[in-house]
């Protein structure tokens, strides 16, 4: 049985300098959301420097396509990172989103200005602004969203008072 | 161009162009004036969806205020030993 361990995972990122953005279910639990999340969504900067950290930080963590049958000729190396955009994959320390890119939010280069610096998990990192994070959970338009919504408005009510 | 509206709508308040539409300083058009100082949308700018707001009332406030109150390190820590709690349970069961 896998143990997730989103620290360990966000330690091994910060370790490899990964340029990477939480996004998802993980930034809404650091905004205040009550929900559970399973996995850590993070986007990552698409430059070959970039691309070669994460192989290297997550290689020791054995990744594999999640929910893929066993076998499949699947290979953690630049290459496959670099012909591919997004992937969702589980490993050694629990499941990881990796986004190239985000509907209705772009890439890394484009959220970078709606970001803010949070210190989790004794690491310095990046986190998608709550309300950035409404409006791509809006431009995405999932109906698995709406309450989740929902929940990030009422959030940014009471912070306002 | 004739713009008899905007002519009939400027007589009706009294007030000349330069008051309607200022005209900027380094000469940018007035368009381009309004995209610059267009706000950026936030959460209370933006337009309310009836169906999120229905969904808003069945949000349990209390929590997310005793959640505001820890840092977003404490937030990520708790939900780390929540998940693990729950793969624990999930894997006792899976073995009676």
């Amino acid at each position: 049985m896998t143990t997730t361990s989103f620290s360990g995972l966000l330690r091994s990122l910060a370790q490899h300098h990964v340029d990477f953005i939480l996004v998802g279910g993980i930034a809404a639990a650091a905004h205040g959301s009550v929900r559970a999340t399973y996995d850590l969504d993070v986007v990552y900067a698409r430059s070959g420097d970039n691309i070669t950290r994460i192989v290297t930080a997550l290689r020791p963590l054995d990744p594999y396509l999640r929910g893929a049958p066993p076998g499949l000729p699947f290979s953690w190396d630049v290459e496959t990172v670099q012909r591919g955009l997004n992937f969702t994959l589980t490993t050694g320390l629990g499941s990881i989103d990796l986004l190239g890119e985000i509907t209705g939010g772009g890439g890394y280069g484009d959220l970078l200005a709606h970001t803010q610096n949070v210190h989790v998990f004794d690491v310095d990192c990046l986190v998608l602004t709550l309300d950035k994070l409404i409006a791509v959970k809006r431009a995405a338009g999932r109906p698995k969203d709406l309450e989740v919504i929902a929940e990030l408005e009422a959030i940014a009510d009471e912070q306002k008072g | 161009m004739s713009r008899p509206h905007v002519k009939q709508s400027r007589s009706r308040e009294s007030a000349s162009e330069p008051v309607l539409v200022p005209v900027p300083p380094d000469g940018r058009d007035c368009y381009s004036m309004a995209m610059l100082d267009r706000p950026v949308p936030t959460v209370s700018s933006r337009a309310a969806d009836p169906v999120i707001e229905a969904y808003k009332k069945g949000i349990d406030r209390t929590l997310i205020r005793e959640n505001l109150k820890l840092t977003p390190d404490e937030r990520l820590r708790r939900l780390e030993a929540f998940v693990r709690d729950l793969e624990r349970l999930r894997a006792a069961m899976t073995r009676r």
